[in-house]
């Protein structure tokens, strides 16, 4: 059936994220706070990371071009991103957040630009994969629950 | 003006001579009152209360909420004495209200609808929580054994060690076994009945007290009965402290933890969905709140709105310490910091603010499951405290309400010295022994008023000798001092035998808390630009800061009710009685503050002071920041409060007499009850809504760092960076 081929196919992207550890358990936890009031929850709270982030992101990059660099600014900025971050389980955000971080304290300004556009890179690879999967997710979703003995 | 400062009032009659035209009016409406009424609760009881017992005066209306909650349930733990009944019908509900409202303008004329005021509902006052309308109904819930115990526990003699302790432990023991309904509150009813279920074993374990009694003996029978209606109280504000926490002001039914009303502070926008999400899923109740000021703001404007508090560490507006520092001194209330760093300096660091928990992000839903531990925690120690000031109104009901006993009838030992006397006033001395000779006999330190005394001298000393020295120290520097100068000095300062380094060491981190706290509120004096105390600095010729916050020190010292050293000297000439030597022997004297200056600062301070303490608390515990240091201990020794409580009111009925003769010319106002004009506006913010919309929180942010601003802004050029940060 297309509707169990397309479950199926979900649970794989899904798999994806976490095997090429995209994702960690903290996303797992979303999940399991998404219930009849909030059904789309983890939808919600990425759209949420994505939108709010941007702005630590822009704040970053701006103080990254600055010079000399303010590496104490540059890390509180970083904390703040790696700490919404942590928040829906991007694990690979998170670990360039802890590189940057390193760098900081190292005051590796080259390092911490390198490892900035990686992190960016995670950033957005990571949107598209989320929003591929909402999108799938959206389609098959009401289905599921409807479905759902319960 | 409050229903607080009208009890209070009552204490004033013993000295004035107002007394007998105020207790005839009392009487005459007693009159009045029983023959008009219908209302099945007999707030006489209360009355005879209100006349007899010494309470704080405070000036909230948080604790005058309180205070009517624990008369109501006064009035209804009588009743069910009388009655075997736990409420009156519900068609009585509207005549005990106004029963209760005639009995309060007796007191107190423009102390109108007190139900309008505070928001209790007319049916509250006939309605239970947990289905029990008969003390037989509650007994055929609990076993049988599990009664007995805690009849043997309760029923105790007021002069073995610590009867309320082992009565309440008893008792806690027995709310989940035995009933595991909904309310608490309705258990402490319980716990009362308990109490006087067999009035025989409460006789019988009264014997003790009285050497030569004898069963029928009527006077001796009378006096058990007080002794009943004393513990009464006891039990009544036990109970009231239960369904305090649940918040009876705002009609909330108890499920303990559900319920449990949690405020999450993070900048951060997304964990601020999670937690909420998570909280809620817990069945907590959730407010969340997207700057740190912001927090401060709620808290102190809904003094009894929060159990606990989740903050971040990092946040733009305000150190997450800083407000851990506020929230735990101000409030009092537990609270947890999160951040995403586990770094061992920065978690220590947290603790070290006083945090209960430091939980790392991301933070798992069953952490937050269980936070209403620290609350459960906070509540025991909580109980105790009330348990303590319990025990001392036995003994203020001993020494008023008995009619027929004479000084100290009742009491066998010297243990009680403090019953003795029917005035206050011939008090002094003895009760000075008593407290040093109960806290010698305990192999843990007890930390009496006098000791506590003796350990602010050496402190002040101390603090005053690196001011001649040459340091100014400042704020925290001097504290920092303080904790490097070390318990060693203080302990050689105060040159008492048995007292050890550790002994002092804690005291001395409790004591840097709480004047790391009345630093706050100094700081924000100075802001609001409220310091009207100008002849402080400007008769000062030093006026260094270090020298201002020693004298702070020794001001809001005397101002807690432990008088400094010019107190003291005040109540012996006022007074004119024995000097208490043990007072001012072996202590440095203060150059600080001048002899002639103290008795106008120092007295009208106290009661402001205190009230503006127990505002936050609400509790009784705010009588006398010394109570607070019990709770750390492992076990209380009734004794402490017995001896301790008792002195710690003639100070302020002293206090309150001289206040009385000098007026309030000199009535200086206290930071933290001063009313805050941004309340409405604050009250609309999106921001503090239990569920924000994230657009508003934004802009909300923006507003608050705009020029408007706020009077209790402590943090202008912080926030100035974060609009920098924030606006678009």
């Amino acid at each position: 059936m297309e509707r169990s081929q397309m479950h199926r196919q979900l649970a794989n992207m899904r798999k994806a994220l976490f095997d090429q550890g995209f994702l960690d358990e903290q996303f797992v936890q979303l999940e399991e706070l998404q219930d009849d009031a909030n059904p789309n929850f983890v939808e919600e709270i990425v759209t949420l990371y994505y939108r709010d982030s941007s702005r630590s992101i822009l704040n970053i990059e701006q103080a990254l071009e600055r010079s000399p660099q303010d590496f104490t600014k540059l890390d509180s900025y970083m904390h703040q991103f790696k700490g919404s971050s942590s928040s829906i389980g991007a694990k690979k955000v998170k670990h360039e957040c802890t590189q940057f971080r390193e760098y900081c304290k190292e005051g590796n300004g080259e390092g911490c630009k390198r490892t900035f556009q990686q992190l960016q890179k995670e950033y957005s690879t990571l949107k598209k994969k989320l929003e591929a999967y909402f999108q799938l997710a959206r389609q098959i979703g009401p289905i599921e629950t409807a479905t759902r003995p319960k | 003006m409050s229903l607080i400062f009208l009890l209070f009032l009552s204490l004033q009659l013993h000295l004035s001579p107002l007394s007998s035209s105020s207790s005839t009016t009392a009487s005459a409406a007693r009159h009045l009152h029983a023959t008009t009424s219908s209302c099945p609760l007999d707030f006489n009881v209360l009355r005879r209360l209100i006349q007899s017992s010494n309470r704080p005066k405070l000036d909230s209306d948080s604790v005058s909420c309180h205070y009517i909650k624990i008369d109501l349930r006064l009035v209804q733990s009588d009743y069910l004495r009388t009655t075997n009944n736990f409420l009156p019908p519900i068609d009585f509900a509207e005549s005990c209200w106004v029963s209760y409202q005639t009995l309060i303008n007796d007191f107190f004329p423009n102390f109108n609808d007190i139900r309008k005021i505070y928001g209790f509902q007319t049916s509250w006052i006939a309605e239970g929580c947990m289905n029990i309308t008969t003390r037989d109904e509650f007994e055929g819930n609990v076993l049988k054994s599990a009664l007995d115990d805690v009849v043997k526990a309760c029923n105790q003699s007021l002069g073995n060690g610590s009867p309320c302790a082992s009565c309440t432990t008893s008792l806690s023991s027995l709310q989940p076994s035995n009933l595991n309904g909904r309310s608490i509150g309705n258990l402490s009813i319980a716990r009362h009945t308990l109490r006087f279920t067999p009035r025989r074993l409460s006789i019988v374990s009264a014997q003790p007290m009285k050497n030569c009694s004898v069963e029928g003996d009527a006077v001796f029978v009378h006096e058990v009965e007080v002794i009943a209606s004393v513990r009464h109280v006891n039990l009544v504000a036990l109970r009231g402290f239960w369904s305090m926490e649940s918040g009876f002001c705002s009609a909330r039914t108890d499920a303990f933890p559900a319920g449990l009303r949690v405020l999450v502070v993070d900048d951060d926008l997304v964990w601020l969905r999670i937690l909420e999400k998570m909280l809620k899923k817990c069945s907590y109740e959730v407010t969340t709140c997207c700057l740190a000021r912001e927090a401060l703001d709620l808290l102190r404007e809904r003094k009894d709105g929060f159990d606990i508090v989740i903050s971040d560490v990092n946040m733009p507006d305000m150190d997450g310490f800083k407000l851990l520092e506020h929230v735990g001194l101000e409030m009092d209330l537990p609270v947890i910091m999160m951040s995403v760093d586990g770094e061992t300096s920065r978690v220590m660091r947290g603790v070290q603010h006083g945090a209960c928990d430091y939980l790392l992000k991301p933070i798992r839903m069953k952490e937050l499951r269980n936070i209403w531990q620290h609350v459960f925690r906070k509540r025991i120690h909580e109980v105790r405290d009330i348990e303590n000031l319990d025990c001392f109104e036995e003994i203020q009901m001993m020494r008023y309400g008995t009619d027929q006993s004479d000084d100290g009838h009742l009491f066998s030992g010297g243990d009680l010295t403090s019953g003795k006397k029917r005035k206050d006033v011939e008090n002094k001395g003895d009760d000075k022994d008593f407290s040093d000779a109960s806290s010698a006999k305990k192999a843990r330190v007890v930390w009496t008023v006098d000791l506590h005394q003796k350990f602010v001298k050496s402190v002040n000393q101390i603090g005053f000798d690196m001011v001649l020295s040459g340091f100014q120290l400042e704020g925290d520097e001097f504290h920092l001092c303080l904790a490097e100068v070390g318990p060693k000095k203080i302990l050689d300062l105060m040159n008492v035998p048995w007292l050890t380094r550790e002994n002092v060491a804690s005291h001395l981190q409790k004591y840097r808390l709480y004047l790391g706290r009345l630093q706050k509120e100094n700081e924000l004096k100075a802001f609001m630009g409220r310091i009207k105390q100008s002849d402080l600095s400007s008769k000062d010729p030093v006026g260094s800061l270090g020298l201002q916050n020693s004298i702070d020190m020794q001001q809001n010292d005397v101002a807690s009710g432990i008088y400094g050293v010019p107190g003291s000297k005040i109540h012996v000439q006022n007074v004119d009685q024995k000097i208490h030597e043990g007072d001012l022997k072996g202590i440095v004297s203060l150059p600080l503050t001048e002899p002639k200056k103290a008795p106008i600062r120092d007295i009208p301070d106290p009661p402001k002071t205190s009230s503006s303490r127990v505002e936050l608390n609400h509790s009784f515990r705010p009588l006398e920041p010394d109570i607070k240091y019990i709770p750390f201990d492992s076990t209380i020794p009734t004794q402490y409060s017995w001896s301790e409580v008792p002195k710690i009111q003639f100070k302020q009925e002293h206090k309150a007499h001289l206040q009385s003769e000098q007026g309030f010319n000199h009535l200086p106002l206290p930071p933290s009850i001063s009313p805050r004009p941004f309340n409405k506006e604050r009250e609309k913010s999106a921001c503090v809504e239990v569920k924000p919309t994230y657009a508003n929180c934004k802009s909300q942010q923006i507003r608050q760092a705009g020029p408007t601003r706020s009077a209790a802004d402590l943090f202008p050029v912080q926030s100035e960076s974060h609009t920098d940060k924030f606006s678009y």
